[in-house]
């Protein structure tokens, strides 16, 4: 056993020695760390955002055995004594749940300074205000509820028992005046107390009233968003759950705890999933790049090896020497990259939150735990992945026949086979992108992307040969040079250039998907943003616009008309989100195209809608992949527990809601449900009247107290985009990491072959060629090496970015977007590429040319 | 009367409910029943108590208690939610079983509303969820608690008046005169039902109860720390209600109490010639407080010995409502050592000074 | 007086850098006349490759002067080294050294492309001298297609391609046969001679050092005479 190790320990080191050897594992652990390193941070982070939304669902009600819910609007509280009667049911607990806007008024600045000054106010947030029946609440599960201390004094008028992470993000203390903004209404509680984590908080951000003056602060008076039953011991669940959801009036829903959770969580899965597919791209890109380093590192050994062999080695003894080089440089890099992730993890969840910045959870904040199977796994991963990518060169070189691989250099074409099958892996890619979704993932999109990319390295070689034996001849002795050169490494070539493809594609793919993504959405935008004004109350709570105020906002001089919008949440789905009905008025008299229209008739005053046997609808794409809506088709909606009928007239583009969306005129929402309250109004000026100047005046004369948002479409446009770019911020680091791999990878190519001709280099300079010209020499490969990986990685890039618009945002988000290239960006990121990785061929050359150039002329070959 | 609920409403709702008000008291008219057995919103705190000895079939006997307590809440009436807290209503049931040497006991607490919760005006009845006290069809009482532990329905008969406590059912509770409730008692109730303890079947159970009711807006007098209350049924048809408040050094602030013997004859009982004298004390393992358990009382013409049912029937409500107390039942021996009354014993404060 | 030497050494010193650096040459003194060709023999290690190095400017003396065609070489930076490398001195090797990729051709034009000369004036010139060492047919063959000694011969044509002053011939038949390699080392001394430059060869072989006009060792840093010559 010892004797075995000394002789692995011997081999080890008869490879090991040679100039650059430890420049370029220090480059392989790196490459691996940066891929682990992103592919841990990333899921560390949806973890965590994950466990906070469980965690947010579960607060005060999470140990109760079914939940009656019907989305954000909720139901009325006459469910509540109905239920609490039902045989099977022990204690029935009423939640009010809502997002609302709050803001503490005499914040810490105040109090550190000691002047009570007013004025000084926190920043306005929202955050979950949570109705509960604390005595009904204790019953399901006493140890939800806060100690009887800070609990009794919910029972009192106006008051408020804050989280901690609440007052952090408010900048509150016990004591302080809080304000709740809803729309014009002004309620001023007090916060009694801070619940620390201890106490049921846990790092979420909620503010908990009773369910009374919840419902009185927060407009939902006779309505409640949940109720949370506790079953009498001995009943069945399923049997009961069967029973009551028979009694609910439509919409409303009888179900486990969680599932109010996992709805949430369903928002955010698809933008989660793509950023650690994403991640898992970069460390496929890292084990590439450890591939490359092995197979060069192993051709530049083949002598070495072949001696070894000569002088009796095993062939296995090269074998698990050079794995067990590989499995150091794995462990060591996966290490280094899961302290390194774990780190990013935890900054950037205290920085960005747990939605990296994409806004999906607004007000909450994640809180970051060391999840150690997911560490575990990605240091499995990442050291696999040094493993696999040595497997094959280090078989290669043991297989050798020594006396073969003994001789100078092995020369060998490109294998037929590998590009066959390069071409089929991505024509498979390509029918892939016909495949549906599975379990509303886009996973056979994804495959379809991986497909492509190996298709595309496995044809690499091919590529590489053909492409370059096209190339005309040049005039000038150095690129004659460095073109014969590469073209009789053609092999080595394509190795080097390929973790650049991988990273240019999928940059270039992430560029693509963005700009067309960005371009639509301005598109959308001013599609759908006609008007020159648009109001809305500054809450998440509905009902804030009265028929009065919006009869006097279109009585204003300069006001030619309004488009008053009502939206409410029906759920249609146990498994999936709400989705919003929009009650506006159409036929869309003011605004030709407020609604995007892609499919089917549009709401056109000039050409009513034909064939509406039932009120028409106009449903957003996400209806039609998550309910197959078409038009045509006879939809059923929830409504106030009665149902409404509608009849599809068309399918437009919704870029604000993932989870779909149904358009109907406000009229016939009005006849069914009476309510002729409105979220949002759109107003149209009369020619020449100033927007900017009728906001001002409309937000001192109309109702100086009224919190009403008057906004110009420029500025919500401005701040849509901006929200959409703060989202893929994080795609940015992403694409950056993967671009420093790529760099790694040419580097560490170009360094390995300028050892591997070291004496060629000697040769030059006894030639009579100086410095300059040898390093002119290389550079001009790297230029054409990094210029054919830049310029393959483009367009399998288009390839891929094709297929995230196509397949994998369309199944993801459900929306439509039309292909915009962004080629400035494109040919900035290929110059920028271009010259990195020149500069990475210099740099890395440079330790090549030492004195050892002259040596290695002297040495016998 | 029963002062344990006070203190656990006043944790669980407002640490200044039963101070002295600076308002009047609202009006109350001379008591008449049934009315007055129902409820009186207008008044701060109200309890509805019945404690008393059960026996099962096979003659070894049980303590039970059965309380409600109405208490009024913070919200105001401009306040318009249907679950605004207008009333609050909390219920405690025990029992104390010598055969298992602790109490077993539960609790309910809700808001008024919804029917879910009520104490109603006119007659007897209160409720939360399942759980309530009410007028019987045959004009009797009946209750049902249930508990994780156990299960109690019980139907009572009263076969004597209510017993006006005080000056007509006016009872001074201190020197300050806006220190008092409105308390009659209904002692020898007869009681039968059904008593259903974890893990065993349904049994019948009878025996004899006392109900208080009793409704205040101010209800200790400044410098009391705690007090002893009992309640005794004897066996000749006499009737004993007597308290004492208690100050810090454990001496008597304030006692009062009612004696009507067995031919109906009625005397108010005050400071002076009823003396109530601990004796024994038992300390509770779990919380190490010191319980005098047996006492001696007197009153012109009587001496008698309390003594438990058994020790340990301490209610430790340090997880729910933070208070802690013994409540228990105790027989009361003569002279010469001859049972002549059974009944119930409270001892508050002796954990910990009651805050109010 | 004989015309100016080709090559003049005086005083030549090189110790290798550490504290036990061995002094390789010490006070080597060397002259050779134009159109010379001497043969330099000495033990491994003796410090000939070191010589050949200092010689091509490819390695610096520590002391001691050098003079090619009059020209100080130890007064020259690393450009003008290599412009004399490139216009007055060439290399033969052992190992050949011909660029695997480039045609017999190509490789001969190489020096002269990287001198600036054009493309077509160094392939017509690389062309004229395959002819002259015989290989006129095989122009745009690949080293690899070559034999041995036609691998050597295009390196010869190389090496003379730039009409050198000098060439360094450091054992260029070391990977020969003996006839072949004979062959090789008269075909260097004819085209040497007929262009009238100077010859140092460096060799083991004592039949190889007996094609040259006279023969030196190389012995504890210093040149000497060979004791075996005659005349």
């Amino acid at each position: 056993m010892s004797g075995s190790s000394a002789n692995l320990r011997a081999v080890r080191a008869a490879l090991a020695g040679g100039q650059g050897h430890w420049g370029r594992q220090v480059m392989a652990v790196l490459a691996i760390a940066l891929g682990t390193a992103l592919g841990a941070a990333v899921n560390l982070i949806n973890g965590a955002a994950v466990d906070e939304f469980a965690a947010a669902a579960n607060q005060f009600g999470g140990a109760a055995d079914l939940t009656v819910s019907a989305g954000r609007d909720g139901f009325s509280e006459a469910l509540y004594p109905q239920l609490a009667h039902t045989a099977g049911i022990a204690t029935a607990s009423p939640v009010v749940d809502l997002q609302v806007p709050m803001q503490c008024l005499a914040g810490n600045h105040a109090a550190v300074s000691g002047a009570q000054n007013p004025s000084q106010v926190g920043p306005v947030r929202p955050i979950r205000l949570l109705g509960l029946d604390v005595l009904r609440a204790a019953r399901i599960d006493p140890a939800s509820v806060p100690p009887p201390d800070l609990t009794r004094r919910l029972l009192e008028p106006g008051q408020a028992l804050l989280s901690t992470s609440a007052a952090q993000l408010l900048d509150c203390h016990a004591g302080d005046p809080l304000r709740i903004l809803r729309g014009a209404d002004k309620q001023i509680l007090t916060v009694a107390g801070v619940l620390a984590d201890a106490e049921g908080a846990d790092g979420r951000s909620f503010a908990l009233l009773d369910v009374a003056y919840a419902q009185e602060s927060g407009g939902q008076l006779g309505r409640l968003q949940r109720i949370d039953v506790r079953l009498a011991a001995g009943q069945r669940v399923e049997e009961l759950r069967a029973r009551v959801q028979d009694a609910l009036p439509m919409g409303v829903r009888i179900g486990p705890p969680e599932q109010g959770g996992t709805r949430t969580a369903t928002l955010s899965r698809a933008y989660r999933a793509n950023l650690t597919v994403l991640a898992l791209i970069a460390l496929f890109t890292g084990a590439f790049l450890v591939f490359t380093t092995q197979t060069l590192a192993v051709a530049r050994r083949r002598a070495r090896i072949g001696l070894l062999r000569a002088l009796g080695v095993e062939r296995h003894q090269v074998l698990i020497a050079i794995a067990s080089e590989s499995l150091q440089v794995g462990l060591l890099g996966a290490s280094l990259g899961v302290v390194l992730g774990t780190s990013v993890a935890a900054w950037a969840l205290q920085r960005f939150g747990g939605d990296l910045g994409a806004g999906y959870f607004s007000g909450s904040r994640a809180h970051f735990t060391l999840d150690l199977p997911v560490l575990l796994t990605f240091l499995l991963l990442g050291t696999g992945c040094a493993l696999a990518g040595c497997v094959v060169p280090a078989w290669q070189a043991a297989r050798a026949d020594p006396a073969i691989a003994l001789q100078v250099q092995e020369r060998g074409t490109p294998r037929r086979g590998q590009a066959w099958l390069g071409g089929l892996l991505m024509f498979v890619g390509g029918l892939l992108c016909r495949a549906p979704a599975l379990s509303g993932l886009p996973l056979p999109g994804y495959a379809a992307i991986a497909l492509l990319l190996i298709g595309v390295l496995l044809l690499l070689p091919m590529l590489t040969r053909v492409v370059l034996g096209r190339l005309p001849q040049p005039a000038h002795v150095l690129p004659e040079l460095a073109l014969t050169g590469l073209r009789a490494r053609s092999r080595e070539a394509a190795l080097s250039l390929a973790t650049i493809v991988v990273a240019v594609s999928l940059v270039a793919a992430m560029l693509v998907m963005i700009g067309s993504f960005r371009l639509s959405l301005s598109d959308w935008l001013n599609q759908v943003l006609p008007a020159d004004i648009y109001v809305r109350g500054s809450g998440a709570v509905p009902g804030l616009l009265e028929p009065g105020l919006l009869a006097r906002l279109e009585a204003q001089p300069g006001v030619a008309g309004i488009d008053a919008l009502r939206t409410r949440q029906v759920l249609l789905r146990d498994d999936l989100p709400a989705v919003a009905l929009i009650a506006r008025t159409l036929p869309l008299t003011w605004q030709h195209q407020g609604l995007a229209v892609v499919a089917g008739q549009h709401p056109d005053a000039q050409h009513p809608a034909q064939g509406c046997d039932l009120p028409c609808a106009w449903v957003s794409e996400a209806m039609v992949d998550l309910y197959h809506t078409r038009v045509g088709d006879a939809l059923v909606l929830p409504l106030d527990g009665q149902p409404l009928r509608l009849r599809v007239a068309g399918i437009w583009r919704d870029y604000a809601r993932q989870f779909g969306a149904v358009v109907i005129d406000r009229a016939d929402y009005q006849r069914v449900s009476g309510d002729r309250l409105a979220d949002d109004a759109a107003l149209y000026l009369q020619p020449g009247t100033d927007a900017t100047a009728l906001i001002a005046r409309l937000q001192t004369t109309l109702d100086p107290q009224a919190r009403l948002e008057l906004a110009e479409p420029r500025t919500i446009k401005a701040l849509s985009l901006q929200v959409f770019d703060r989202s893929f911020t994080v795609t940015y680091a992403l694409e950056a990491v993967a671009l420093v791999i790529g760099l790694l990878g040419i580097s560490a190519g170009f360094g390995a072959q300028v050892l591997a001709r070291r004496r060629e280099f000697g040769v030059l300079v006894h030639l009579g060629a100086s410095r300059g010209q040898i390093l002119g020499l290389i550079a001009l490969e790297g230029a054409l090496v990094s210029a054919l990986g830049v310029l393959i990685g483009l367009l399998c890039g288009g390839g891929i970015g094709l297929v995230l618009i196509r397949v994998v945002n369309r199944q993801s988000f459900h929306w439509s977007m039309d292909l915009h290239v962004p080629w400035g960006a494109l040919a900035a990121l290929g110059a920028m590429m271009l010259a990195a990785a020149t500069a990475a061929a210099l740099l890395s050359a440079r330790d090549g040319l030492g004195a050892d150039a002259l040596q290695a002329v002297r040495e016998d070959a | 009367m029963t002062l344990r609920a006070l203190s656990t409403l006043a944790v669980m709702v407002c640490a200044g409910c039963n101070a002295i008000p600076a308002m009047a008291a609202p009006v109350q008219a001379p008591l008449t029943f049934p009315r007055d057995e129902g409820a009186h919103p207008a008044w701060k705190t109200e309890w509805w108590y019945v404690t008393g000895w059960l026996q099962r079939a096979d003659g070894k006997p049980l303590g039970f208690q059965v309380t409600f307590f109405r208490n009024r809440g913070p919200a105001g009436p401009e306040h318009a939610s249907a679950f605004a807290p207008h009333q609050l209503l909390l219920a405690h049931a025990a029992l104390s079983d010598p055969s298992l040497g602790h109490l077993r006991h539960g609790e309910r607490a809700a808001r008024s509303g919804f029917g879910l919760a009520d104490a109603r005006v006119g007659d007897i009845a209160v409720n939360i969820d399942d759980w309530n006290l009410q007028r019987a069809p045959d004009g009797g009482l009946q209750t049902h608690v249930s508990t994780a532990d156990f299960s109690l329905d019980l139907h009572f008969q009263p076969d004597q008046p209510p017993l006006l406590q005080g000056e007509h059912g006016h009872s001074q509770k201190g020197r300050d005169a806006r220190a008092f409730s409105w308390y009659y008692s209904q002692p020898h109730l007869h009681a039968h039902g059904t008593l259903q303890q974890a893990g065993q079947a349904a049994a019948p159970v009878q025996g004899e109860a006392w109900l208080d009711h009793e409704w205040s807006d101010a209800y200790v007098s400044p410098g009391a720390v705690g007090w002893d209350w009992t309640g005794l049924n004897f066996a000749d048809g006499g009737a004993l209600m007597a308290f004492r408040m208690r100050d810090a050094r454990g001496q008597t602030l304030w006692s009062a109490g009612t004696w009507r013997d067995g031919h109906g004859q009625q005397q108010t009982l005050g400071n002076g010639n009823l003396v109530m004298t601990p004796g024994r004390t038992w300390q509770s393992p779990l919380t190490g407080a010191h319980y005098p358990v047996e006492w001696t009382l007197r009153w012109p013409g009587h001496v008698v010995r309390l003594q438990p049912l058994l020790d340990p029937q301490e209610l430790d409500g340090r997880a729910s409502t933070s208070t802690v107390y013994w409540e228990g039942a105790v027989r009361a021996l003569d002279a010469g050592s001859t049972p002549v009354a059974q009944g119930y014993l409270e001892l508050t404060g002796y954990w910990r000074p009651l805050h109010f | 007086m004989d015309s100016a030497p080709c090559l003049q050494i005086q005083a030549l010193s090189k110790q290798y850098a550490g504290p036990q650096g061995r002094r390789v040459l010490d006070g080597l003194d060397l002259q050779l006349a134009a159109g010379e060709y001497v043969a330099i023999m000495g033990a491994s290690g003796s410090g000939k490759s070191t010589l050949l190095n200092v010689l091509g400017g490819l390695l610096r003396a520590d002391s001691g002067t050098i003079r090619l065609e009059g020209v100080p070489m130890h007064n020259l930076d690393d450009a003008g080294l290599t412009r004399l490398r490139r216009r007055r001195i060439g290399f033969v090797f052992q190992a050949f050294h011909l660029l695997p990729h480039l045609s017999a051709c190509m490789n001969i034009a190489l020096p002269l492309q990287l001198d600036g000369v054009p493309r077509g004036q160094a392939l017509a010139r690389a062309r004229a001298l395959l002819e002259q060492v015989a290989l006129g047919e095989r122009a745009d063959a690949l080293p690899g297609e070559l034999s041995g000694g036609e691998v050597q011969r295009v390196a010869v044509a190389r090496a003379l391609a730039h009409e050198p002053a000098l060439v360094l011939a450091d054992e260029p038949t070391g990977n020969l046969d003996h006839g072949i390699g004979l062959r090789v080392l008269t075909l260097l001394r004819e085209q040497l001679g007929s262009r009238g430059g100077s010859g140092l060869l460096v060799t083991h072989s004592l039949e190889a050092a007996r094609t040259a006009d006279r023969i030196l060792v190389l012995q504890d840093g210093r040149l000497q005479p060979w004791e075996g010559q005659t005349g």
